[in-house]
């Protein structure tokens, strides 16, 4: 499976390299059935560490499954900025 | 003791009266809504002389409690034809709440036509002085001078554009670098103070009395709890997502949601957003250097400092500030994706006197129309540049989107109650677009927190709770007018509303200051009672539920990426304010 994975803001960091005003994106290949927390496990964020994940576009809870083809934006302490009542949190 | 200035400008006097009793306990909004109910007619005209302007500090303004600098502006709005309540940071609350002074309520116009004044309060008292010198001068220019001329004051006042009574036109407040870029800007209020003949008022509060605090030590526990969570919250400590990208850090995040209105709302998402993201802000800022800066603060006191001083290439100042709204007004709304174009479209509306969220709207409606190319950044510098020099295209822009729309022909139209929608998509954050569509003040984000689709029952899964749940929508509303009058900004939201001390903490300070005992409960009961006599007031100038709806296109054409329609039923809508 393939998943398109997008880091906005310090999360980027990890990457020191890579500067800009977007994001950073990663493609990131796996084998198995996973979910957007072993994504971020396997990127080497502690998942208490995200604030906001989107998967395709969708307000997500970590425990959502991927699937190959998926975009995945994640947003770390440092952007937390909606106000919880935003978005439903969608979970599997 | 505190007083009420009352300026009545046909006879050209000034006087002070006692605080009624009835209004002991409001301050900012609650106050300028209540005079509002009391004294102005709700179906006369806005420019007219029964209309009146009311300029209110929240109840803690001018003590040392966290980023509490608010001023509220109230009337009825030539925008909305709605009550209006527009609120700013800049310097004026604090100096207004140390002169003691609750509200100053100007009414009556000038019998020489075309007269403009001046309104002098300091702590000798106040006077009007002909402000010739000031005709159609923009406001850095007029910062500039008045600071010359008398000191540290704060300066509250309108652009060419309010001299003309477009009815787009704000209210300047100076900055600490007493600079215009605090605006009470939405819904034209900017008119009705150039309806008065009144350009500026300069507040000076040297030698004034301060403020006098009922019960100190209780004022002082509640000070130090909300300090506590502000500077521990995520969204507002030092470090934080405010202060580290100031507001437009939302810039990245609601375009991933799909809910960042783009090309006059025709799409939700926009290919240039991380060119005018926060991050970038943030990056132009370090890289240019100079003055250029994020966690600016937008008034003393200010702890989160979510405002920024955007530099030009060499790192003068060119702009305070880029946030959010007005980012994404010019930015995505418009195509345009050069921060330095929207910088210079922002300076533009803080020197003609404009609110960058109608500007933007009308800007987009008028790209809609063909006036010029969507993303022509230089096209629409030219554009908003016609505004200040009274060009009948410029009187066209700074009327407001609603009224370029109908000049050009152009039905996608972004507005309720005649006032544009702010950066969130309705059919991408349904919530935000209940709270749009049934706010007293027209298309307002900062009227209310907004509630999630599910809660309401949309995209075909009806909650059979659904109705008394969309009430939810009123506790919001309600406490978003509580805020509104504390003088605290709205984004202490963020911390109080997950850290139950910092709650405790602002009801301490507000019935510290005022040697009262109210429960949070009551506190927030005064805000529901405001929204109430403001929804009372619109019902008498005419508005009906009907009123109390999103635009026409939002409900049949589909938004992408996630193709949907708005999608939230009129019952539901009517429901928000049913007992």
């Amino acid at each position: 499976m393939r998943i398109e994975v997008h880091l906005f803001g310090k999360l980027k960091e990890l990457f020191p390299k890579v500067k800009s005003g977007g994001s950073l994106q990663l493609i990131i290949k796996i084998k198995n059935q996973n979910t957007i927390q072993d994504i971020v496990e396997k990127i080497g964020i502690s998942p208490k560490e995200i604030r906001h994940a989107f998967l395709n576009y969708q307000y997500s809870s970590l425990d959502r499954k991927v699937k190959d083809g998926d975009r995945l934006a994640l947003f770390g302490r440092d952007m937390a900025l909606i106000y919880r009542q935003y978005f439903p949190k969608i979970k599997d | 003791m505190s007083k009420i200035l009352r300026v009545n400008m046909k006879d050209l006097t000034c006087k002070f009266e006692d605080v009624p009793e009835k209004y002991k306990l409001f301050g900012g909004r609650a106050l300028t809504s209540a005079i509002t109910c009391d004294e102005v007619p709700p179906t006369c005209h806005p420019l007219g002389p029964n209309n009146k302007i009311i300029f209110a500090p929240g109840i803690v303004s001018g003590t040392n409690a966290p980023s509490s600098g608010r001023t509220s502006v109230g009337g009825k709005s030539p925008l909305t034809g709605t009550i209006k309540e527009a609120n700013s940071g800049g310097l004026s609350a604090q100096k207004i709440g140390k002169l003691q002074i609750r509200a100053i309520i100007v009414e009556g116009k000038p019998q020489e036509k075309g007269k403009l004044y001046l309104l002098k309060v300091n702590k000798d008292g106040a006077e009007l002085i002909p402000a010739d010198d000031l005709v159609r001068k923009g406001m850095y220019e007029i910062d500039e001078i008045l600071v010359q001329r008398y000191g540290k004051v704060a300066i509250i006042g309108i652009g060419p554009a309010g001299e003309m009574m477009l009815t787009n036109s704000g209210i300047s407040i100076n900055d600490m670098e007493n600079r215009p870029g605090r605006y009470a800007a939405r819904g034209g209020m900017g008119a009705v103070m150039g309806s008065k003949g009144l350009k500026v008022i300069v507040i000076d509060d040297e030698g004034a009395p301060g403020v006098e605090i009922e019960n100190k030590e209780l004022f002082d526990s509640g000070r130090k709890k909300l300090v506590n969570a502000l500077s521990t919250h995520d969204v507002t400590k030092k470090g934080g997502a405010l202060n580290t990208y100031g507001t437009a850090v939302l810039v990245n995040i609601i375009n991933e949601a799909g809910g960042l209105p783009t090309r006059n709302f025709s799409s939700g998402q926009f290919e240039g957003a991380s060119k005018i993201s926060g991050e970038s802000i943030a990056e132009i800022c370090k890289k240019r250097g100079g003055e250029g800066t994020m966690g600016h603060g937008c008034h003393p006191g200010c702890i989160i400092k979510c405002s920024n001083i955007y530099p030009k290439e060499d790192g003068t100042h060119h702009v305070s500030c880029i946030e959010y709204e007005s980012d994404w007004a010019f930015g995505a709304n418009c195509e345009i994706d050069n921060l330095d174009h929207i910088a210079e479209l922002v300076r533009i509306c803080n020197d003609v006197g404009l609110d960058t969220i109608e500007a933007g709207c009308t800007i987009g409606v008028a790209m809609e129309g063909g006036l010029i190319e969507f993303g022509d950044g230089e096209g629409a510098i030219n554009l908003l540049n016609e505004v200040g020099k009274g060009t009948p295209l410029g009187r066209l822009i700074g009327s407001g989107t609603e009224f370029t729309a109908k000049a050009l022909g152009v039905s996608r139209v972004p507005t309720v109650k005649g006032q544009s929608m702010p950066a969130y998509e309705p059919r991408a954050i349904k919530g935000i677009g209940v709270i749009y569509a049934t706010s007293t003040m027209g298309a307002d984000h900062t009227s209310g927190y907004t509630i999630a689709p599910e809660i309401l029952g949309v995209g075909g899964k009806q909650d059979p709770l659904a109705l008394e749940k969309a009430q939810l929508a009123r506790a919001f509303l309600n406490t978003t007018a509580f805020i509104d009058s504390t003088g605290y900004c709205l984004f202490i939201a963020f911390a109080i509303l997950d850290i139950a001390e910092g709650f405790e903490g602002v009801i301490e300070t507000m019935n510290g200051f005022l040697g009262v005992n109210l429960s949070g409960d009551d506190w927030v009961n005064i805000g529901k009672e405001t929204v109430d006599k403001e929804r009372a007031f619109n019902i008498d100038a005419g508005f009906t539920s009907a009123h109390d709806r999103v635009p026409e296109f939002m409900n049949i054409e589909e938004l992408p990426p996630h193709n949907v329609t708005f999608e939230v039923s009129e019952e539901i809508l009517d429901s928000v304010y049913k007992e």
